[in-house]
């Protein structure tokens, strides 16, 4: 049934009455209401297929056969699919219904549909912009296939794609906001966290990165993208604060690059060398010696007064023994945050079959804008959603051989200092 | 028409219908000397001798450098280019043997082999890395190079080629050794944080540039073509003719067992020709070599569109309007 064509009148007219009356006005789905979409997906892939469930398919669904495959499909997919509704909201769109519908009013003006030309389902009926975002952060969480995602909502699989796709654009553009780097005062706060947890004094963050795996049409197949695994990747780098909030990310360099190379294409290896950047009070310790801020980075990066990788040698003397532990603890932030966005939008860990090169760049970062929003929004994840292994499985850690003397003479400043401050811990 | 080509091309009616398609006489060895040498005084005294080796004839067209210097000149410069040209062209065509006018004709016949096929593969494998001047071709992967050409090659077809070239030519100067990879970057570290780059890579060396592609690839169709562009435009579109008049002798002779030389061919002379700047035009061509079946629809059969899909459909015009031009004189 394609939606009734309206005359320029009535459009007009639902146009006006709409901005009084925000959504209620547009025919979006007439016989679901807004959390109807929810309750039917839920009844459709809830771990228990419920009598409800078939009730509902026999009652409204002509596709029957098609929805008993659909059912016993997502189902058989996802087993651990928890028994509590809201729980269940998390499991499948990894935010809470709170923040979903914050993201909602984030996209809505971008994702509303308005017949003739608005998405339709195959009730042919208008998505409502709810509908929309859950089928875009579906296809983003589970990184199933378009058709299978498209399945669960009673979608196309065309729609799947122009849903995320629309989405994407939306968030990359008004979530902005969920990724910068800090004011003076949330960088105090950042640091402070640092310098209680880890003992690193004026650290500002930790940086990793990971590689995005694809697969490519043999026409685009390029050494270039082709990483040390063999594998064609690209890269994501991310800079995280104590909470594993993205600070500062970098991606659609290929993943034929080494780490440290990556690093001197980015806009925050510029600024930071340019002093624009990690550019606060400077640590006057108790020697007379300066901890500037920085970051503490992987052996795949180069040490540097603002980026403090660990010490590569082994005979570690035993005043750095202790940074090490600590250096360690503060850069697996950056790390977890890695296997956290990776384990939440799954989409970024399963290998991308021939994407976009254009387009993929955008979808790893509203994958970090949706990261960095359910940190704002304090929404708590499951636990088990993100990465059992390293976010990077099978990549050895390559080791950057650069050291900038300054770099050296900070580190063993910070691992003094910490030293120091071991000492005097435990007389107070 | 279509068939008509193909099925006929182990024939050997070819140049009877190559001649009559144009409005030469056929059959006839001796009208056919009548005919040009009426047509052109250049070439009264030139023994006009009939093809006997197809093969013999497309080495020694495409080895020559001199008649493709001839073809760069703009056509402002008269009729009396116009007619040197279409005796190169005839020249080439019906092995005069004219040494004035084609001098080179006779040597270089091995040039235009392919002379190392491994990277012919190479560059199909690895479309992103070929660096426009001097990639190999690799005409057997037409997808690759469509796909190049939406990146480069249209600054051939239409304005502003000068400075966008300039800065292109510069780029492979320096970087022609360099494979090459257009990535879109998103920075958040950077005022915009989404930008389009192009990356130059050899082995751990990696360049990066900014991409000046991105208004010429979108900007590009909506630009009005200057006086300097029409220019090019009418040198660009003579090219073509005068080469679809030689490719289809090509065609014709080299068909069945040479397929894949033609578009090297092609390449190899392009690179020539566009000695000027128009340095991408390779990349542009080679794609549609290996279409001539399917672009024999609808036109003139003998008139193969070996350029741009563009400028090809005015082709077949355009090689008449020549011709007749040619007639008239």
């Amino acid at each position: 049934m394609a939606p009734p064509k309206k005359s320029k009148k009535a459009k007009r007219e639902s146009k006006k009455s709409k901005k009084c009356k925000s959504m209620s006005v547009v025919p979006i789905e007439p016989r679901a209401t807004e959390s109807d979409w929810w309750d039917s997906f839920w009844q459709k892939n809830s771990p228990i297929p419920v009598f409800s469930a078939t009730k509902w398919r026999d009652e409204c669904n002509p596709f029957k056969n098609a929805s008993v495959m659909k059912i016993f499909y997502t189902v058989s997919d996802c087993s651990a699919i928890p028994t509590d509704e809201a729980e269940g909201f998390k499991f499948f769109f990894r935010v809470s219904k709170k923040t979903f519908d914050y993201i909602c009013s984030l996209v809505r003006q971008d994702l509303v549909s308005r017949p003739p030309s608005g998405l339709i389902n195959i009730e042919g009926r208008l998505l409502s912009v709810e509908k929309q975002v859950a089928i875009a952060l579906r296809r983003l969480a589970s990184g199933e296939s378009q058709v299978s995602v498209g399945a669960a909502f009673g979608v196309g699989q065309s729609t799947v794609s122009q849903v995320t796709w629309r989405f994407i654009e939306a968030v990359e553009e008004r979530a902005k906001h969920h990724l910068r780097w800090p004011d003076f005062n949330r960088m105090e706060e950042i640091k402070s966290k640092f310098e209680t947890s880890y003992g690193l004094s004026n650290c500002c963050g930790a940086i990793d990165a990971t590689h995005i795996i694809m697969t490519l049409p043999a026409v685009q197949t390029s050494d270039d993208w082709c990483d040390q695994e063999n594998n064609y990747s690209m890269f994501l780098q991310g800079v995280v604060d104590d909470e594993m909030r993205f600070l500062d990310i970098v991606t659609g360099w290929p993943g034929g690059m080494t780490v440290s190379r990556l690093l001197k294409c980015t806009g925050f290896y510029r600024n930071c060398e340019a002093g624009e950047r990690l550019n606060g009070n400077v640590r006057i310790l108790s020697e007379g010696a300066e901890i500037r801020e920085y970051v503490v980075g992987g052996v795949g990066y180069p040490l540097l007064p603002w980026l403090i990788t660990p010490c590569e040698y082994n005979d570690i003397p035993s005043s750095m023994s202790g940074f090490k532990t600590n250096h360690e603890a503060a850069r697996s932030l950056a790390v977890r945050a890695f296997s956290q966005l990776k384990g939440t939008w799954r989409i970024l860990s399963k290998v991308m079959w021939r994407p976009d090169k254009r387009k993929l760049p955008s979808i790893i970062l509203v994958c970090c804008l949706l990261h960095n929003i359910i940190i704002d929004s304090k929404d708590k994840l499951q636990p088990d959603v993100a990465l059992s292994s390293h976010h990077d499985p099978g990549y050895g850690q390559q080791c950057c051989k650069q050291v900038d003397p300054l770099g050296k003479a900070m580190r063993e400043n910070i691992a003094k200092h910490l030293q120091h401050g071991k000492e005097k811990a435990p007389s107070n | 028409m279509l068939c008509s080509i193909s099925t006929g091309k182990s024939g050997s009616k070819w140049l009877d219908r190559l001649r009559s398609a144009k409005g030469f006489p056929t059959g006839n060895d001796d009208d056919l000397e009548h005919f040009l040498t009426h047509r052109d005084p250049n070439l009264s005294n030139s023994p006009i001798t009939k093809p006997s080796d197809p093969k013999s004839i497309s080495d020694s067209t495409c080895s020559d450098e001199k008649p493709v210097q001839d073809r760069s000149q703009p056509p402002e410069t008269g009729e009396k280019e116009w007619f040197g040209i279409m005796s190169n062209v005839l020249a080439e065509l019906f092995n005069m043997g004219d040494s004035n006018q084609i001098p080179k004709l006779s040597g270089k016949k091995s040039s235009r082999k392919q002379t190392n096929p491994k990277i012919c593969l190479l560059s199909s494998v690895r479309q992103e890395d070929e660096v426009p001047a001097t990639a190999p071709s690799s005409g057997d992967n037409s997808l690759t190079e469509m796909k190049d050409s939406n990146g480069e090659v249209k600054t051939v077809n239409q304005g502003k080629v000068d400075c966008l070239d300039a800065e292109e030519e510069k780029c492979n100067q320096d970087l022609s050794a360099y494979s090459r990879s257009e990535v879109t970057v998103i920075d958040t570290s950077c005022a915009v944080w989404k930008f389009e780059k192009l990356l130059f890579r050899k082995k751990n060396v990696w360049k990066v540039r900014d991409k000046k592609g991105k208004s010429r690839s979108i900007g590009r169709k909506k630009r009005k073509a200057s006086e300097c562009d029409e220019q090019l435009e009418a040198r660009k579109k003579m090219k073509l003719s005068v080469e679809s008049f030689k490719e289809r002798n090509e065609e014709e002779s080299a068909m069945p067992s040479n397929e894949e030389q033609n578009p090297h061919n092609a390449k190899k002379e392009e690179c020539k020709e566009t000695s000027d700047g128009l340095s991408q035009v390779p990349k542009k061509r080679s794609p549609f070599s290996r279409l001539p079946r399917k672009s024999r629809e609808g036109g003139s059969p003998v008139i193969l569109v070996r350029g741009s899909k563009k400028t090809g459909a005015n082709l077949p015009k355009i090689t008449l309007k020549d011709t007749s031009r040619r007639h008239k004189a």
